[in-house]
């Protein structure tokens, strides 16, 4: 590359520039914590706890990043959760023991596997609506969000589920590593996976064109319709581990899980702020991890100052509204 | 005053790591046509947007009907008298031509919109102009692209404008249209208005206009005349040359292969209303051009033929072996290509790296997981080999010119080795340079014993280009007429016979 004008300063900057809106949040955050309450916010301790609040939103990130990237998008995410909760809940309990042979709980693997398979119809009925019925992805996943919702509750009578088999628990709240929940491992799994389908694999570059340019993709010989439902069952099989692991990590199954804190949202935000565009064709596995520790930093912090949680949802907003906008003007610049 | 409404002078833009304006002149008299010329890539659309607000300047000086001026945004170059009719054109179809034409601007009576003045503005803005087609009343979306471009003009000449730019305003226009476009310019002219033209079409500017400024490079080549006898007369070949910095021997570099066995045949083959009962064969080393008017549904046989439409009865015959086509995928499957006419909206993936670009129909070869410095290696080797213009293989492709997209998509479907490339409008706004390029490797394809289809609205092309041509109207073969029959004096008329007519000739059954 020829370019000469800046030095090398000014275009790290701007080539990483929300790397470094991330630092200097971190370093704001920083000083902020340590004026008001005089702790130290980067201690090991903080960081394991806002990488294991943020980790199930992150896998949903990571799921979610994709079809956003074909020029879609899932609302569906926080209700696979809820139902994957539910059902991983009710396998591993007394409830799941009654309909296994000898009467014990599901082994655990089985019940991740299970629930992966759960997500991965959930996605082929989003991703047929999405690419044989053109129904706006919008609308298709909307409509699966409500369903799922009504089975999570049904399924339970809008019971929790406790009594979860110890081995079962171990997945999400064991650790594997001292002092690290085994959540966050699963975390950087998913995102070492979504970042290998992203740029090593077929898949990963046929939806980087279909969401730059359907018709073209169509053209050059991609099978358009069999991707798409590919990247909407990746981002309900992500949100089905999502929910495995809300259960396995606090205990209990919910029919509610993810619903109420609207995880999916948070998700679609990480994956924005991570520079996933909107309008396709754009995305960077770098940019979301980024995302997702933006707004783990953002929950954590605002929480640690005693931020209302009412005030946190407009500084939140607030915050990704601005990201978008710069990164919708960083874009357009280039074009 | 100065004989010049407008003079731009030692202009200057740059772009990161581009030069994209260096030191660039020019000159435009009031009530003349004055045309910019230059390659893709050599600042024509970066002169003008410098110049009405879309860019700004890194220098160089703007004089203005003698002043010194700096738009900051469009909309102050309207206020002053210059206006932009873009080449691609952003009507709101819902709405009325009259709604168009004062967008942004309707004349208000009290708070009401006051639509008797813009009906009789609008009007009184047509008969100007000399639009006598269109009324102010007809919505938008039912006009042709030939109307809508007139509405787009009287939407600049609205703007009381002393300096109009037309981009490649006839690149979807046909013969009539382009006629009747170029009367309403002329009249323009002769009521004193400045005309910037820029246009690909060398017979066109010669036509429409008086002079002309040639550009390569993001550098200022000269101006001349298109008039013959004026002492800065350009002819032609001068021009081309001028443009390229070379010469250019042949335009059409036609070389006789050997035809051999028919490696397609395509059967009474139909596609819904699009077209129907098409038959034709394909031999190899052929170059088998399609001819017609717009609308006649060439376009349609392509891409039926590469599974994007369905086919509602005939075959298709591969080899002597008949072939089901329903998607892309099978026609790569049995070896056909196919280069799309809309280039932007069904070919290049903008936002992808060239390399991508150039891999993305190929994908299987690179494995699991990818390869990544094979595929570098491989568009590597065919950026060198079509010489595509491009900084790096991880540029993205928006960023190169139409001729170099265009190159990589040749790229692309080198790499599947066709044995059939189709090819739709391959030089439509493209340079002469990059145009006698892609030539020349049509012509070595089919020597390599490919077979090429070749669909194009330029003449000269599909006659200099093709062994046979297939003629189509509205949907139904009209006439396959041989070299030796076209390639005469006199040869277009008979194709433009069977173009215009739904009369068959005798050798079609």
């Amino acid at each position: 590359m020829s370019e000469k004008q800046d030095n090398v300063v000014v275009r790290f900057i701007k080539n990483n520039s929300i790397w470094v809106a991330l630092i200097a949040l971190v370093a704001l955050v920083t000083i902020l914590t340590e004026i008001k309450t005089g702790q130290f916010f980067l201690s090991l301790t903080n960081i394991l706890i806002i990488l294991n609040t943020q980790s199930i939103i992150g896998i949903l990130t990571v799921g979610v990043m994709f079809p956003i990237l074909s020029r879609g998008i899932d609302l569906s995410t926080s209700s696979v959760v809820a139902v994957t909760s539910v059902v991983s809940a009710t396998l591993v309990s007394k409830a799941g023991a009654a309909i296994h042979s000898p009467a014990k709980p599901w082994p655990a693997g089985i019940v991740v596997i299970v629930c992966i398979l759960i997500g991965c119809c959930v996605g082929i009925f989003n991703g047929s609506l999405v690419a044989y019925t053109k129904i706006h992805p919008f609308i298709a996943t909307l409509g699966a969000t409500l369903i799922l919702k009504g089975i999570a509750l049904i399924f339970t009578n809008a019971a929790p589920v406790a009594g979860l088999s110890k081995t079962f628990t171990y997945l999400g709240g064991g650790k594997l590593i001292p002092r690290v929940p085994n959540t966050i491992l699963w975390m950087i799994l998913v995102i070492i996976i979504g970042g290998f389908l992203l740029t090593q694999t077929r898949f990963g570059t046929n939806v980087f064109a279909i969401g730059g340019n359907d018709v073209a993709a169509k053209v050059a010989g991609i099978n358009v319709e069999r991707n798409i439902i590919k990247v909407y069952m990746w981002c309900s099989a992500c949100a089905a581990l999502g929910g495995v692991m809300y259960s396995a990590s606090t205990g209990a199954g919910a029919p509610t899980a993810g619903i109420t804190a609207a995880y999916e949202l948070d998700a679609i935000a990480a994956a924005t702020v991570g520079g996933t565009s909107q309008t396709g064709g754009i995305a960077k596995i770098s940019g979301v991890i980024c995302g997702i520790l933006i707004l783990a930093v953002i929950n954590n912090a605002l929480q640690g100052l005693g931020v209302s949680p009412y005030v946190q949802q407009i500084i939140k907003g607030l915050i990704i509204i601005i990201a978008v906008v710069l990164d919708m003007r960083k874009n357009a610049k280039k074009a | 005053m100065s004989e010049y409404i407008l003079e731009m002078t030692g202009i200057e833009k740059t772009f990161p790591g581009v030069k994209a304006l260096d030191n660039v002149d020019f000159k435009l008299k009031p009530g003349s046509i004055h045309g910019v010329m230059g390659e893709n890539g050599a600042g024509k659309s970066t002169l003008v947007k410098c110049l009405v607000g879309l860019y700004q300047r890194n220098g160089g000086t703007i004089i203005y009907d003698g002043e010194e001026v700096n738009f900051k945004v469009v909309r102050e170059a309207l206020a002053a008298g210059i206006s932009m009719v873009h080449q691609e054109l952003s009507p709101v179809p819902e709405r009325s031509v009259m709604d168009n034409v004062w967008l942004g601007r309707v004349p208000m009576k009290g708070i009401i919109v006051d639509k008797k003045k813009m009906e009789r503005d609008t009007q009184e803005l047509f008969d100007k102009i000399g639009i006598d087609n269109i009324r102010p009343t007809d919505k938008m979306k039912n006009l042709s692209v030939a109307k809508m471009q007139m509405v787009e003009i009287a939407k600049a000449v609205s703007w009381n404008s002393k300096v109009v730019i037309m981009d490649e305003p006839t690149s979807a226009l046909t013969n009539r249209e382009v006629e009747h476009l170029f009367k309403i310019l002329r009249d323009l002219r002769d009521q004193g208005v400045g005309i910037i033209y820029i246009s690909h079409k060398m017979d066109e500017i010669y036509e429409i206009c008086d002079e002309l400024s040639v550009y390569r490079d993001g550098t200022y080549v000269g101006s001349y005349s298109t008039k013959e006898g004026a002492p800065d007369y350009i002819d032609m070949n001068g021009l081309i040359e001028a443009m390229v910095g070379r010469k250019v021997t042949a335009m059409f570099p036609k070389v006789d292969c050997e035809i051999g066995e028919t490696i397609l045949k395509v059967e009474n083959l139909s596609s819904g209303k699009l077209f129907r009962n098409v038959s034709f064969e394909l031999r190899r080393g052929e170059i088998l051009g399609f001819a017609g008017l717009v609308g006649a549904g060439r376009t349609e046989v392509c891409e039926t033929l590469f599974g994007l439409h369905p086919i509602t009865s005939g075959h298709i015959y591969k080899d002597g072996v008949e072939i089901k086509i329903k998607s892309p995928e099978d026609a790569i499957e049995h070896k056909l290509g196919l280069i799309t006419e809309d280039r932007r909206g069904k070919g290049i993936f903008g936002l992808l790296s060239v390399s991508r670009n150039v891999v993305v129909s190929n994908l299987k070869k690179y494995g699991f997981p990818l390869r990544h410095a094979k595929m570098r290696k491989d568009s590597q080797e065919y950026v060198d080999k079509l010489s595509v213009k491009t900084p790096s293989l991880e540029q993205k492709l928006m960023n190169l010119s139409g001729g170099n997209q265009q190159k990589v998509l040749v790229a692309r479907w080198l790499l599947t080795n066709p044995d059939i490339l189709i090819v739709d409008e391959p030089t439509r706004g493209i340079d002469v340079g990059a145009k006698s390029e892609i030539h020349a490797l049509l012509t070595q394809l089919a020597g390599e014993g490919k077979g090429i289809i070749m669909v194009s609205s330029e003449l000269p092309e599909v006659m200099g280009m093709s062994d046979r041509i297939v003629v189509m109207h509205e949907g139904d073969l009209t006439g396959i007429i041989d070299r030796a029959d076209f390639n005469v004096p006199g040869g277009d008329a008979k194709l433009l016979e069977y173009a215009s007519s739904s009369k068959k000739s005798e050798g079609v059954a």
